[in-house]
């Protein structure tokens, strides 16, 4: 589980000449990460620090460690790049044959363990990403699917906090949704 | 036991986020019963929700009156079905009223949908 810090960098380097404006992220653990900067402004929250003129050297992400960073990083650069190529794809939705692309590329990128689901909504949130924070709360809302309240506190490790009667208000509050 | 319940961590405020993309009201009211905390976060869902359709359901008018309240943003409210369910609820009075009167009360409530630009 080495930081793949090294990979994020390496496809910067093999632009030609055109001089990609560059911005250094640095995670809570003290790790840099060199970006272009119009993958770092994916993040609304960074795009704002740009603008403002305060990212000097590096912008400090004290919220956010290595490796939840990285993982960030990756989703914004597949999603510019994606982006950027905007190819008429429209016409494969027609066809019989796959989803979008980049659909099973975000399904394979949320297939991690809660915690670090977690981390990545919260990173998410605080670094203002949009399709980030949609794609990792989805997933969420998805393990909840057809799952009894019992079966969703044992999903999540989750204490039942209710009084037998407080429960029983709710159940009854929730009469409404089922037939 | 001792797993710890990572999605603790979430805020409130996030967790409303997750519950505004379930879209089946059946989940919703079991993520309601879950704790008091995804309690705060259902209730909090509703009010964010710009869109929200009881297609299908059948409500009650205390039940309605609590959802809508707590959906103060809403942009699109699909009433149709939820009138004709409340018609043939026995809880609602109207339907025991002539026609007319009934008739009246649903003008009113397309005036007021249409004001708010919510469709029927």
């Amino acid at each position: 589980m080495a930081s793949s810090s090294t990979s994020v960098v390496v496809s910067n380097k093999e632009k030609e000449n055109k001089n990609t404006k560059k911005v250094t992220l640095k995670s809570s653990d003290g790790e840099s990460f060199e970006v272009d900067e119009s993958v770092a402004m994916e993040s609304q929250t960074i795009k704002h620090i740009i603008e403002d003129g305060c990212a000097n050297n590096e912008i400090p992400l004290p919220n956010v460690t290595s490796g939840i960073l990285s993982r960030v990083i990756e989703y914004c650069k597949k999603h510019k790049e994606a982006a950027g190529e905007s190819e008429p794809s429209v016409t494969s939705y027609t066809s019989n044959s796959t989803t979008n692309p980049l659909t099973e590329w975000d399904t394979e990128f949320v297939k991690v363990d809660q915690n670090t689901l977690f981390d990545l909504i919260l990173a998410a949130n605080y670094l203002d990403i949009k399709g980030l924070l949609d794609l990792t709360c989805k997933t969420v809302a998805d393990m909840m699917k057809g799952k009894t309240p019992q079966e969703i506190r044992e999903t999540f490790h989750i204490k039942n906090d209710y009084t037998p009667e407080e429960e029983a208000e709710v159940r009854k509050e929730n009469q409404w949704a089922f037939e | 036991m001792g797993e710890e319940a990572e999605i603790d961590r979430l805020p409130i405020d996030l967790l409303a986020h997750i519950f505004v993309l379930i879209t089946s009201f059946t989940d919703l009211a079991q993520a309601r019963s879950v704790c008091k905390k995804w309690k705060q976060g259902v209730k909090q869902s509703l009010a964010r929700r710009e869109t929200l359709s009881f297609a299908g359901w059948k409500m009650d008018d205390d039940s309605t009156a609590r959802l809508v309240r707590h959906a103060y943003n809403l942009k699109e409210l699909d009433m149709y079905t939820t009138l004709l369910s409340l018609l043939i609820s026995d809880t609602f009075p109207f339907s025991k009223l002539c026609p007319f009167v009934f008739l009246i009360y649903y003008e009113f409530v397309r005036m007021v949908v249409n004001t708010v630009k919510i469709s029927v």
